[in-house]
């Protein structure tokens, strides 16, 4: 929700950080939401269990909706903490007596 | 002792080294709180005890969020669920794949920067000095207590079940007789209970006072610990169950498929019990596609909106802490919740009926029945949700304390109260919370995971519209703030109480069946609900109301603005 009145060079750079990571999560999370529950529900919804097949042991919905996306989620974020989150100053408390401004 | 509830002819018995182990894991948690309440006697005492003076390092960040965040519901009410609605269950909990990312990653570094910006210590506290709005700070300290209160009675049932079958090897010694005989005097004196009851295999039967035995030992233990020793104590601690919780889970999974000969080979079982036990929706109709959305907007978005996961956030160290914390934290979040599918889906090949009636008393059942030749191990495993109540009690604890203690007395009634005052309301309130909850923890709800859902759903649905409001924002007004606030709280808590009122329930299965369970609009969870009018009432009116001063604003949001 950027404030097209501000001047970018003058909002605080952790605020612009923040908002591109919190855009690449949303991304992510909105592509693992729409992967698992339509491959879970085109795959294992209502399956008669003649057709049903095992990959690992489990039922094989469960491996491509589930396991697998899961799985590279986790490469996902090596990449994400690693090599694209930027590090930025937090900034200091205020000291005792001089807080809530 | 006969297994929890159990009816089948496998329950096993408790050993006394069962007992041994929890106690090693209980003497860590006393040493790590006693070491803690040493920390305390220096800095700022609010600071220190409620937010540990803001020096969490990756390892004890990454442990204590998803200590505080794997809870009873976690191990205990969750495993429940796998047992009776098979691998439909790994859908259900699928969110878990980004929650690390989501729940943490949006937040946690504008969250940390304002709440130093304000010198805030809780999340009630960011919103007021945001906002400039008491109101808001108030309503948001009181709702907090009220969504807590609820969860913490179902973490100390849970508490309470794992402790009664940790005793299931002292059960006939003299003392735990004398104790237990004192119990069952004082709740027959005081008409709780009844040892003539119509129901004696029932929850409130003959096995009752062990139960509230178990839960008096679990919250004098929980209670005193976070009394003692703080933040720091619950932060510590949190580390070790954290350790408990993974290796508790991995040992369990690979036990529990040793015993059942393979992943195959428990597919195949669930097969033949019940071949709905292996596809969506499950059993009942247990998870249609609607509700696989809203949970897996739960375990992220309504992640991001738990107060207990925030105050982490601000108590982080640095940038590079939190980068290597949100990594590690993905994969515990994966280390912990897919094996414990596998191992209660091994459960109901295991076991095809024997806990259905009383499922809430699988997992610590489970723990002992794999490992009855080897009664050490099988404490350390009933020792991981043990933990994970113990870590999220105590987080809890310390949040409705600060809630009291910070944003109730200090900032509304007393602003000039002493230090030392605080000290003692801090611990004092700490210690009438416990009580309070181990009360309503002796009438608790049937299903513990029903009741987790609904406060962490409440509590998302009241915490994320403002913050996410009040950190990215800068338009954004303390009406809009507080629109957003209570009508996240408004909108959730109406379709929970017409639910339980039974509304929309005629004719439906699975969880849209329960008697303690919301209506499901289009099959949707009221947190879906609650969000959306949330952030969009909060948008809308903070459009049509006048905007906070321009100078406390740029404070937040612009680079060495005029303020600072």
């Amino acid at each position: 929700m950027a404030d097209p009145h501000i001047e970018p060079a003058k909002e605080q750079r952790l605020l612009r950080n923040a908002r591109r990571e919190s855009l690449v999560i949303l991304s992510l999370f909105a592509a693992c939401l729409i992967w698992s529950v339509t491959s879970a529900y085109v795959l294992g919804y209502g399956l008669p269990a003649a057709e049903l097949s095992l990959i690992l042991g489990m039922p094989s919905w469960v491996f491509w909706s589930v396991v697998l996306p899961w799985g590279l989620c986790l490469v996902f974020s090596v990449w994400f903490c690693f090599g694209f989150m930027a590090d930025d100053d937090l900034g200091k408390d205020p000291e005792e007596g001089e807080e809530h401004a | 002792m006969l297994s929890l509830l159990a009816s089948g002819a496998d329950a096993v018995t408790a050993s006394p080294y069962t007992l041994v182990a929890f106690g090693a894991y209980m003497g860590g948690v006393f040493l790590l709180g006693g070491i803690s309440h040493h920390l305390l006697k220096r800095g700022s005492f609010l600071k220190e005890y409620f937010l540990g003076d803001r020096q969490l390092n990756a390892w004890v960040l990454g442990l204590t969020y998803v200590a505080t965040s794997v809870s009873a519901g976690s191990f205990v009410g969750f495993p429940s669920l796998i047992y009776r609605n098979g691998w439909i269950m790994a859908l259900w909990i699928a969110g878990y794949m980004v929650a690390g990312l989501v729940s943490k990653g949006v937040l946690a570094k504008r969250l940390n920067q304002v709440s130093r910006l304000s010198g805030s210590i809780t999340v009630p506290d960011v919103l007021r000095d945001r906002f400039q709005s008491p109101a808001l700070g108030l309503f948001a300290s009181i709702f907090l207590l009220i969504f807590l209160l609820f969860n913490l009675v179902g973490q100390f049932k849970a508490g309470g079940l794992i402790m009664q079958q940790a005793s299931g090897g002292v059960t006939e010694t003299t003392g735990y007789q004398a104790l237990r005989g004192a119990t069952a005097s004082t709740l027959k004196a005081t008409h709780v209970w009844r040892e003539d009851g119509a129901d004696a295999d029932g929850f409130y039967g003959l096995r009752y006072p062990d139960y509230v035995l178990g839960i008096i030992i679990f919250s004098l233990t929980v209670v005193a610990y976070t009394t003692y020793g703080g933040f720091w104590a619950v932060t510590w601690t949190d580390v070790l169950q954290g350790v408990v919780i993974v290796a508790g889970a991995l040992l369990l999974m690979f036990l529990a498929l040793s015993k059942v000969g393979g992943l195959t080979a428990a597919s195949h079982k669930l097969q033949e019990v019940d071949p709905r036990l292996l596809t969506g929706p499950g059993p009942d109709d247990y998870l249609g596609p609607g509700l696989a959305v809203s949970f897996f907007f739960l375990w992220t978005i309504g992640n991001m909106g738990q107060p207990v996961g925030m105050v982490r956030l601000m108590a982080c160290r640095d940038t590079p802490t939190l980068r290597t914390s949100l990594f590690m934290i993905g994969f515990y979040y994966a280390l912990i919740y897919l094996p414990l599918v596998v191992t209660f889906v091994c459960a109901r090949a295991l076991y095809p009926t024997e806990y259905l009636k009383h499922s809430d008393s699988i997992m610590p059942a489970m723990a002992l029945n794999v490992t009855s030749e080897w009664p050490l191990l099988g404490g350390l495993i009933l020792a991981a949700p043990y933990a994970a109540a113990m870590s999220a009690v105590a987080g809890y604890l310390l949040l409705m304390s600060s809630s009291l203690v910070r944003d109730i007395y200090q900032r509304n009634i007393n602003p000039a109260v002493s230090p030392r005052m605080v000290r003692g309301i801090s611990y004092g309130t700490t210690a009438v919370v416990g009580l309070i909850v181990t009360i309503g923890a002796l009438w608790p709800p049937a299903f513990l995971q029903y009741l987790i859902i609904f406060t962490g759903a409440g509590m998302a649905c009241t915490y994320v519209g403002p913050t996410v409001l009040a950190l990215y924002w800068r338009r954004a007004t303390r009406a809009g703030a507080l629109a957003s606030l209570l009508s996240g709280f408004l909108t959730l808590s109406t379709l929970w109480v017409l639910g339980c009122m039974g509304v929309g329930k005629e004719g439906k299965t699975g969880p849209a069946g329960e008697t303690f369970a919301p209506v499901y609009l289009f099959g949707l969870d009221p947190l879906i609900y609650g969000l959306i009018i949330s952030l969009v009432l909060g948008v809308i009116v903070s459009l049509i109301t006048a905007p906070l001063p321009q100078k406390h604003v740029d404070r937040y949001f612009l680079e060495a603005g005029p303020s600072t």
